[in-house]
């Protein structure tokens, strides 16, 4: 069902932990529908200088949070912003049809991360649910 | 070969075994093999001469292999620590016949296919070898070596079609009458009650849907469970959608029916009640009997999916008073693509498959004569045996739950304490998903189940969890394990070991075991 890349990702993920004082946090999805994903950045003049993830999900999940954090590291936050879930699905060279939303998560914890970092920027706080986040 | 070369060969394995993890000291392989370190010392310093293994020193230090378990061959550790492999003098001796000799021609070839032989098997594939564990034994079973040699005629010599009126076919039937005599035997069933099926799935189909069409005219209304198998449950579905009324009833936290309830549920067009022995996800056997005697007592029709059952507990169709049972060979270590369904004489049921007179009019299709052959030896040896299995598949299991329960923290078995099938443990783990549990545990060569969502489209997690109220995302980390007459302790120490690992690892990624981690700090 998965190709070999997709089970390497799963099998060595990196970027996995939080980063302390992270400059922009998004947590995405949803307990009851089998996957969170938080991503933890850390930006420098609009540039990522470092990700990290933590998932609760499966193998696609957790390769596809993995994947996503390696793809946006050193990329500017306009950049990372309009990274697709299908580029991180073609990074992967495929993933299951029932497995494509996992991809569309991470896309979306990216998102969440940076307008979380805009908001801290121009003085606002982002309201993130830890318990019962916002469902995708 | 000299002893040095196979605890040369000996040692590299358990290096490779533990490449990338530890180091290994010469004191554990000397301890492993149970001999002097002298002697293992004086072959590491050949292995280490042949850039085979190298040595770390320090207060940790040991040795490990130079090159990866899979770039390290059988050919290269032998050649290192064997002063000589040859396996005639004359290969390279000067003898006087030269070149031309014909046995020297048959040794040196010999001596390359061998050397080639040891050079294409890597240590990486030695080490790996004997770890597959296979703890699925409730999704299929392998074939037993007994009702294998049992079947292998019935593909050859014994072919005929066994409605056939000459000998081929006179022979083939016989055989089949003679596995249904033993299916009959096994269920305490008489063989006119026993009709072969292509599986368990079909059965279920044709009780379901053979008895809502035969009945009819007295009602249309259908009891069932909602922790049966697909089968059922869709069959049920279906059957609604033609317009039948089809009651589910609920079950404890256990898995467990409510008798109560079930009796409560009969209507006066009530026509059949299905309601599975043992669960195939959690184990959990009902109390036929008792539900016989209610359904009995009303008049109404009983089956019983007892495809989980057979080989594991006794199942004495008489003893537990149904009027339809179903059964599957490969869950009891026969063949796939053959089940039977037990249909209780002057039983009126519709047919399902329409077509010739096999099955005595009431199952067309050409009868599957080595499947059948094989599930016949397959239900006897299992019945056979079936104490002393049963015995000991109980007694790794619960081994193995002892172990999980002691050692691995936020975890829940599901199912019921006590009755429940011998080689079935249920787990949810907290915090993570089931299906990347599996996915490690199948990374070490270990099979099992998950009852997690990600393999359905609806991201509905098992429907028998669900029904037993287990919390949804309990529900999602949940792994099945199921154990078979093969399985040995030291496989569920393997497995728990391997286990404990992948649940830290996956529990590290997850953003649920951080904040619970958080909790309990800030307590």
């Amino acid at each position: 069902m998965y190709n070999d890349r997709v089970m390497e990702a799963f099998k060595n993920p990196k970027n996995v932990g939080e980063i302390v004082n992270a400059d922009g946090v998004g947590m995405v999805g949803n307990a009851t529908c089998g996957d969170i994903m938080k991503i933890t950045l850390k930006i420098d003049n609009d540039i990522i200088t470092d990700a990290k993830f933590m998932t609760y999900g499966c193998t696609a999940a957790i390769a596809t949070s993995s994947t996503a954090t390696q793809m946006i590291i050193g990329k500017s936050i306009d950049d990372a912003l309009a990274l697709k879930n299908a580029q991180i699905v073609e990074y992967l060279e495929g993933l299951p049809p029932q497995k494509i939303h996992c991809s569309v998560l991470a896309e979306e914890a990216i998102k969440a991360a940076i307008e979380d970092y805009r908001n801290r920027q121009s003085g606002q706080r982002t309201v993130v649910d830890e318990q019962n986040c916002r469902m995708v | 070969m000299s002893t040095k070369g196979r605890y040369g060969l000996y040692s590299c394995i358990q290096l490779a075994q533990n490449y990338n993890k530890k180091l290994v000291s010469i004191t554990e392989i000397a301890h492993c093999i149970g001999v002097g370190e002298k002697y293992i010392e004086q072959i590491f310093s050949l292995l280490k001469k042949g850039n085979i293994i190298i040595a770390n020193r320090g207060k940790s230090g040991g040795y490990s292999l130079v090159n990866s378990p899979s770039n390290t061959t059988v050919g290269q550790v032998l050649r290192a620590v064997e002063d000589n492999l040859r396996i005639a003098d004359c290969i390279d001796s000067n003898c006087a016949s030269g070149k031309d000799c014909p046995t020297r021609y048959l040794f040196s070839t010999l001596y390359d296919s061998i050397n080639g032989f040891l050079d294409n098997i890597t240590l990486e594939q030695l080490a790996t070898r004997d770890k597959r564990v296979y703890l699925d034994n409730s999704a299929t079973t392998p074939v037993d070596a007994d009702v294998l040699s049992a079947m292998t005629p019935f593909f050859g010599q014994i072919f005929g079609n066994a409605n056939s009126l000459h000998d081929y076919g006179r022979q083939a039937n016989k055989a089949v009458a003679h596995a249904r005599q033993q299916v009959a035997t096994a269920l305490n069933a008489k063989p006119s009650e026993i009709f072969f099926t292509s599986c368990g799935t079909e059965a279920n189909n044709w009780v379901l849907r053979g008895v809502a069409q035969a009945k009819n005219s007295k009602g249309n209304h259908i009891i069932t469970t909602s922790i049966e198998h697909p089968s059922v449950l869709n069959t049920a579905k279906y059957l609604a959608s033609c317009g039948y009324r089809v009651t589910y009833l609920s079950v404890d936290k256990y898995g467990k029916v409510n008798l109560d309830e079930l009796e409560q549920a009969i209507c006066p067009d009530t026509i059949l009640i299905s309601i599975m022995y043992a669960n195939n996800e959690v184990g959990t056997i009902q109390p036929i009997k008792q539900i016989a005697e209610i359904a009995h007592r009303h008049n109404v029709l009983l089956h019983s999916d007892c495809v989980q059952a057979v080989g594991s507990i006794p199942v004495d169709v008489r003893e537990l008073d149904v009027d339809f049972a179903t059964i599957s060979a490969h869950k009891f270590y026969g063949p796939k693509g053959v089940g039977a369904l037990f249909i209780r004489n002057g039983v009126k049921i519709d047919r399902l498959i329409i077509g010739g007179e096999q099955e005595r009019n009431q199952r067309g299709g050409t009868t599957n004569t080595p499947a059948i052959v094989g599930m016949g030896v397959a239900i006897e040896k299992a019945q056979r045996n079936l104490i002393q299995n049963s015995n000991n598949i109980s007694n790794v299991r619960n081994h193995f739950i002892d172990r999980v329960m002691a050692e691995i923290p936020y975890v829940t078995l599901n199912g019921h304490p006590t009755d429940r099938l011998p080689g079935n443990a249920n787990f949810s783990f907290e915090f993570i998903e089931g299906e990347g549990i599996l996915m490690l545990l199948d990374f070490a060569k270990i099979a099992v189940s998950s009852g997690s969502a990600c393999s359905s489209q609806s991201l509905l997690p098992s429907h028998v969890l669900l029904a037993m109220g287990v919390d949804i995302v309990l529900a999602h980390g949940s792994i099945r394990f199921s154990f078979g007459k093969y399985n040995t302790l030291a496989e569920a120490d393997y497995t728990v070991d391997v286990l404990k690992e992948s649940i830290a690892k996956l529990r590290l990624m997850s953003p649920l075991f951080v904040l619970k981690e958080g909790e309990i700090k800030n307590v």
